[in-house]
């Protein structure tokens, strides 16, 4: 058994890697790295505003564009929700929206957007022909408290 | 130039590559902590506990301080077998408590180099295989290897040879891109910037089609870099052109993939070392001279 594992000792370790993402998938610390496999033709952005309709940099909200974007794919994922192409009913958007800002509130407890309204909205970009169109929607608001 | 190009690992080299790998990890590690209070989604390791545990300040600390002194044993090549399962662990703990905040970050590489290491020490202490110079970096090589060609195998699998010429509707991608750093800091600056990059895109389809066709290729046969130090070094080079393309177009710069590639197979701290040593033996030779 050593010499076999000697021998392979060369690869063993890639090929350990990929039999444990056969097997588990993507659980940490196994994963398909499936980052742009395919090039999807519609792309949401998610972003905060204020009271005065004003955007709240997601920086200053301890985020960025592509956590929300990840966690907007989560929560959707967790709770069964179809999602893509703009297929999401008003409803739908508001339950992500509040489950979003909830992530977003706990891990801003000492931020100074306290006892501020947050609201957060989706972008959603796709093609009409060979042009670019973006629809803007409200998805949930809160305050911070 | 004989100390880089050959196919033996030395204690400096790997000392080097330690040094910068932990740099990077810790720094993950204490973002991760820093800005998450709570597990809202729990998957992986963390599944069994219930959504919204929270994550106190208490146990934050004692996960700083174990990484402190674990990590100080790694530098020190002290205890290598638990210091690197320690490590291991606890890295797919953190990075866990993030994903399960809805977050991939995909620092996956991170961890199981830790892993790797972990088996090369115990092959050396099994008297399996003694080559421990070799194997703990040629091992975290594997890793990495790896990962890219199953990134190249995901995108066969779901778009086939096609994703080449899927590249076509990469300006979305594009748009949302710049518009993810528009929103995190409001400056309008990549908004235009990103309509530039669509116009330089479609004003150059062909070019696109080769470089995605060459890039899968690279991914697809990053393993080959597993075979030796000069191969991997090589491969290395040709990946970093490749994810400074992605950012140039995209935007987009996946730390926890390109940081361990570069660490293991360029390792440019070392260079940089090299560099400064040549620099100052050019300098003494030529005060020696002066002196003369």
């Amino acid at each position: 058994m050593k010499k076999v594992i000697y021998k392979s000792s060369g690869f063993i370790i890639a090929l350990t890697y990929f039999i444990g993402v056969m097997i588990f998938g993507e659980a940490h610390p196994f994963c398909k790295f499936s980052m742009y496999s395919s090039f999807a033709d519609y792309s949401y952005v998610f972003y905060f505003t204020d009271n005065e309709n004003k955007m709240i940099k997601c920086t200053d909200l301890n985020t960025t564009g592509t956590n929300l974007a990840h966690m907007y794919t989560t929560i959707c994922e967790k709770n069964d929700f179809k999602h893509g192409h703009g297929m999401e009913s008003d409803s739908v958007l508001h339950e992500i929206g509040k489950q979003m800002l909830n992530i977003i509130r706990i891990n801003n407890l000492k931020l100074t957007h306290n006892n501020k309204k947050v609201k957060i909205n989706r972008m959603y970009f796709y093609y009409e022909g060979k042009d670019i169109k973006c629809k803007k929607q409200e998805m949930y608001e809160t305050i911070f408290k | 130039m004989k100390v880089i190009w050959n196919n033996n690992y030395s204690t400096i080299e790997w000392n080097f590559m330690k040094i910068s790998f932990v740099i990077f990890w810790l720094n993950a590690i204490v973002t991760i902590l820093s800005k998450n209070n709570f597990i809202a989604m729990p998957i992986g390791l963390l599944s069994f506990l219930q959504p919204n545990s929270i994550i106190d300040i208490s146990f934050k600390l004692m996960c700083l301080i174990t990484i402190m002194v674990a990590i100080y044993f790694y530098i020190m090549e002290k205890q290598m077998i638990w210091t690197t399962l320690f490590l291991f662990l606890i890295s797919v703990l953190v990075f866990t408590i993030e994903e399960s905040n809805g977050i991939f970050r995909r620092n996956e590489l991170f961890s199981f180099i830790f892993f790797s290491q972990f088996l090369s020490y115990v092959f050396k202490a099994k008297n399996i295989d003694s080559n421990i110079q070799k194997n703990r970096v040629q091992f975290s090589v594997q890793v990495i290897a790896i990962g890219y060609t199953l990134s190249a195998i995901s995108k066969l699998n779901v778009s086939g040879l096609n994703w080449v010429f899927d590249g076509k509707k990469m300006p979305l991608q594009i748009m949302k891109s710049y518009f993810y750093s528009y929103v995190n800091d409001g400056n309008n600056f990549f908004i235009q910037k990103g309509n530039e990059m669509i116009k330089t895109f479609n004003n150059n389809l062909y070019l696109v089609y080769f470089l995605l066709g060459f890039s899968l290729l690279l991914e697809f046969f990053a393993v080959i870099s597993i075979l030796n130090k000069k191969i991997s070094f090589i491969y290395g080079l040709l990946l970093l052109v490749m994810h400074i393309g992605i950012f140039w177009v995209l935007d987009v710069a996946i730390k926890g993939i390109y940081i361990p590639m570069l660490i293991f197979m360029v390792n440019p701290l070392f260079l940089f070392w090299i560099i400064l040593k040549k620099i100052k033996n050019t300098c003494m030779m030529v005060v020696g001279y002066r002196v003369q």
